[in-house]
């Protein structure tokens, strides 16, 4: 079979889940069903939608970022996908239990009068926060921190999505891949090292001292130049590779590397070391 | 305009009590012992009484006491002065005027010199729930000259008369109809007329130099037959301010420019108005004005005065940027809204009209789901009182009452429904059920007016779920707390992108989550010009209906939504955010930020290097690159001072975290990762 026949099948399976899934669904959700399904949301980031296989995020669906370790970037991730989300208007919530979340850090990208923060002061509350906040359909998109969930819960969260029709955004560590997850979209995105490389632009510092006057002898004009190793301030992009571990109703397992500015906040694809997974392999062929 | 009524409780309590005419004197304060005197009478500064004086000391200045002992050594020189005040008050009476002249006394309040030989002193306790509640009563009265009459404690009363001016036949009619009003009723006034409300406090306080001055002379001989007046002496004053059009960097001429340059034009004769000369008119007189003027609290004043700051010019020419971090926020909004660069409301009064309802138990119960049919029942009939105003619940206050002690509460509740439910019962009723210890309480607090009663009594179940109850309960009482005019939804023309229905269901969340979660837990972040990175952000309480403890002011709950709900306007505070945000957009800051820094191990090289490797949480990082050292070094008005090197490393693995190192002490700290 060639191959535009076989991505014609792979849209036409496509189309027939959707249809049992609404079928599935309570009858109260399927006309919102139907109208989300036209409410493709983008990103903001063009490189992150390529790899989604409705090219943007479904309103009423969960994703979920997961990162390796501490300050791996998948929070960052995740909070310019949410800005891009906002470009329209609506209203960020962020359930942060913790009382880490550092809005400087977003406010380049985010207006923060668009943003809400819960600080809920136990694990029970935070579930309850992100409930409600998902089944609120003023609520663009919701973010918060989760680590062990009940599969219970963790249903209860998505029928809220489905309800409210926002985005929401889960940020766990990855150890947690293993376990079953209700959510739409599973994301890993993992940190890419990258060796010390010596800035090649020169931002060494270049100290001219002239009209150098010592004690006991006649003025000289002396030129001291030397470079700071102990001095630096430009800060390069940092890089992330994002695989996609699942989607529901779409293949997963493209991968895709992103640069991201800490500075501006920019995201954009990286320079092409590792070559996307090509949808055939994904497709088990 | 601002009408301000100078020594206020003293004025209060002689048109109370018109038939004390001796020399007054109030006092406060904490034991029997530690009672001094607040402020006085003309008369009794003249007894030589002076304010922040011991309650005994005044007494003995001013109750007679006759001589027993004739040969006792009079020390005193006061009492010198009063016996001989009580043997020929009319002789000494010029005598004393000049001496007194040099204290600052306004005007004369209601007693002649004369008269008072023989009159009693009179002591009264400061009371100032009474006097805010004569100001609203004044505030009331008020309402025939403006629709909006707010009050600026302690005896200022606040009108917007913007609009209003020519139905009295121009500013200078207004202003001299509102002091005759005033002097009717028998009180002194002195009123300002300015264009922002700050001024015309200021110039009501301390505008020496008024424009107009006029004593009525006619009426000094014979007081007018209808009132009860205790004030012969007719004296008012009463300033116009040119007013003010807004600076001419804002592009779009909205309706309230309109009216100003309409009222410059009437007032000049001319058609062209020159903005600039406005301002600096008003900018002119403000600056001469002391530092006083400008509301500020006390503390920041005698600050200011330590620095010999005693002027408005003087504030004025300092840098802007370092007002609010050395004398705190306060002068900058204050000298701002006196200026007109910053918008000011009035906060109207409004009477008070509690809606109450209560609901008795036949039998006191503890079951939850009699207490939410009870509640639900009282919901229903709160709204439906409130729905003949055409308002919402904004705050309500639910008290349950427990059944052993009901007995005797009994009274002052009877007391309450004998005659018209008025604010002395229902105060009344409150201390004794607060006496009790036996009642819970709570208030629920939205974000938007309310007349839904299915999102209301959503609430208080939420609400209700967190009382643990003590006991059975006999009775529930609800109380709206503060109430407001619904809003009106009317359809748009155009799709401008906001959709209300899901605006209101954004409020309903927020009132559910502030509800059971806390009010302070339900935050939005608000960036703030501070170094320290922890105090950067600022987070502000998103509830409604709840008064800010400092200001005194109700947060407005609708603003606040709709500031959120907006989609970005290009507006004046925008430009302030992206200002904000250029400010911090120096270095990169981490999205996730201890508040309290951990002391960890690193490695490095030399003392003041950079990190080559750190260990957190028993985990060994090696430094693959850092960016840094960025010198934070602030805090020293905190009394904390702060030095820190921040670094900026990234891990072999990839990770980036923020660490820092004080620089006096070689101690390490992780603050932050840029999860």
């Amino acid at each position: 079979m060639s191959a535009p026949s076989r991505l014609e099948t792979l849209r036409q399976l496509t189309q027939q889940l959707r249809q049992f899934e609404r079928a599935r669904a309570p009858l109260s959700c399927n006309s919102r069903l139907s109208t989300l399904d036209s409410q493709l949301r983008s990103t903001g980031i063009a490189p992150l939608d390529g790899l989604l296989p409705d090219r943007g995020l479904r309103g009423g669906t969960l994703s979920e970022w997961l990162a390796p370790g501490p300050g791996s970037g998948a929070g960052t991730l995740a909070f310019a996908a949410a800005a891009g989300l906002l470009q329209t208007g609506g209203v960020c919530l962020v359930v942060d239990a913790a009382r880490t979340f550092y809005p400087p850090a977003v406010s380049s990208r985010i207006d923060l009068r668009q943003m809400v923060v819960v600080h809920p002061a136990n694990a029970n509350d935070k579930l309850w926060a992100l409930e409600q906040s998902l089944r609120c359909r003023g609520v663009t998109a919701t973010i918060g921190w989760i680590e062990r969930i009940d599969d219970r819960a963790y249903r209860r969260l998505q029928l809220a999505a489905e309800t409210g029709g926002g985005c929401g955004f889960l940020l766990r560590p990855a150890k947690f891949r293993v376990e079953p997850s209700w959510a739409d979209l599973r994301l890993l995105v993992e940190p890419v090292g990258q060796a010390f490389q010596p800035d090649p632009t020169g931002n060494d510092c270049k100290l001219q001292i002239a009209n150098c006057k010592l004690k006991n002898e006649p003025p000289t004009q002396a030129n001291f130049q030397f470079s700071i190793s102990n001095f630096q301030f430009s800060i390069p992009h940092r890089r992330l590779r994002v695989h996609l571990l699942h989607c529901r109703g779409g293949m997963s397992g493209g991968t895709v590397e992103l640069e991201i500015d800490d500075e501006t906040g920019d995201v954009r694809a990286a320079a092409p070391l590792a070559v996307a997974a090509p949808a055939e392999r994904a497709a088990g062929t | 305009m601002c009408v301000r009524l100078p020594h206020w409780p003293l004025q209060r309590l002689r048109n109370e009590q018109p038939e004390h005419d001796g020399p007054l004197v109030l006092y406060a304060g904490a034991g029997r012992r530690r009672l001094r005197v607040t402020d006085c009478s003309r008369r009794a500064l003249e007894e030589g009484v002076r304010p922040g004086m011991p309650l005994a000391e005044a007494k003995a200045l001013l109750e007679y006491v006759p001589l027993e002992n004739p040969k006792s050594e009079i020390r005193n020189p006061k009492e010198i002065r009063s016996t001989k005040f009580q043997s020929s008050a009319e002789a000494d009476r010029e005598d004393r005027n000049i001496r007194i002249s040099n204290f600052d006394i306004p005007s004369d309040f209601g007693f002649r010199v004369s008269d008072l030989a023989s009159s009693q002193p009179w002591f009264a306790l400061h009371d100032p729930a009474a006097d805010r509640a004569g100001l609203e009563t004044l505030a009331g009265w008020c309402r025939r000259f403006s629709p909006v009459v707010g009050i600026e404690d302690p005896d200022s009363l606040l009108l917007d008369v913007t609009g209003c001016a020519h139905l009295f036949g121009g500013e200078e009619e207004l202003a001299r109809s509102v002091a005759d009003d005033f002097h009717r009723r028998g009180f002194t006034v002195r009123v300002a007329l300015a264009d922002t409300i700050g001024a015309a406090w200021a110039f009501a306080h301390y505008g020496g130099n008024c424009k107009l001055k006029i004593e009525n002379c006619q009426l000094k001989n014979e007081p007018p037959p209808d009132s009860n007046l205790q004030f012969p002496i007719f004296n008012f004053q009463f300033s116009i301010l040119p007013p003010l059009l807004p600076p001419p960097t804002q592009g779009k001429r909205s309706f309230r420019d309109f009216i100003a340059s309409t009222r410059v034009a009437k007032s000049q004769g001319t058609a062209d108005p020159a903005p600039r000369s406005q301002l600096s008119t008003l900018n002119s007189r403000l600056s001469t004005l002391p530092i006083e003027a400008l509301r500020l609290p006390a503390e920041t004043v005698a600050t200011l005065h330590q620095l010999d700051i005693r002027r408005v010019e003087q504030l004025q020419g300092l840098p802007r940027c370092t007002l609010p971090s050395r004398f705190g926020p306060e002068v900058l909004r204050r000298l701002d809204q006196a200026t007109g660069n910053c918008p000011e409301t009035i906060t109207p009064v409004r009477p008070p009209e509690p809606v109450e309802a209560r609901h008795e138990f036949e039998q006191p119960t503890h079951q939850r789901f009699a207490l939410e049919a009870a509640l639900r029942r009282l919901v229903e009939r709160v709204l439906r009182e409130l729905a003949s105003r055409m308002e919402g619940i904004q705050r309500l206050q639910v008290r349950l009452i427990y059944e052993d002690h009901r007995k005797p509460a009994e009274g002052g509740r009877r007391k309450a429904e004998g005659g018209k439910p008025t604010n002395a019962a229902v105060s009344q009723l409150s201390t004794l059920n607060s006496q009790l210890h036996r009642q819970d309480e709570f208030t629920v607090g939205l974000l938007r007016p309310a007349a839904c009663a299915e999102h209301v009594t959503g609430l208080l179940f939420t609400r209700l779920e967190r009382v643990a109850l003590s006991g059975n309960v006999a009775e529930l009482q609800m109380t709206v707390a503060a109430s407001a005019p619904l809003e009106s939804q009317q359809p748009r023309l155009f799709d401008t992108g906001t959709n209300p229905a899901a605006e209101r269901e954004l409020s309903h969340l927020l009132d559910r989550l502030s509800t059971r979660l806390g009010g302070e837990r339900v935050v939005s972040p608000r960036l703030h010009p501070d170094a320290q990175p922890e105090y950067a952000v600022h987070w502000e309480q998103i509830e409604g209906g709840r008064r800010k403890a400092e200001g005194g002011k109700p947060t407005n709950a609708l603003s606040q939504l709709s500031t959120l709900n907006s989609q970005l306007r290009r507006s004046k505070d925008n430009l302030q955010f992206s200002i904000l945000n250029s400010q911090f957009s120096i270095s990169p800051r981490p999205l996730r930020l201890l508040p309290d820094p951990q002391p960890i191990d690193v490695v490095s090289i030399v003392p003041d290097g950079p990190p080559l490797r750190f260990f957190r949480h028993g985990r060994s990082h090696t430094v693959a690159r850092w960016w840094g050292p960025e010198r934070i070094e602030t805090g020293w008005w905190r009394h904390r001072h702060v030095r820190r090197d921040y670094y900026r490393v990234e891990t072999e693995a990839g990770a980036r975290f923020w660490i820092f190192r004080r620089p006096d002490t070689w101690e390490w700290c992780f603050q932050g990762e840029g999860s």
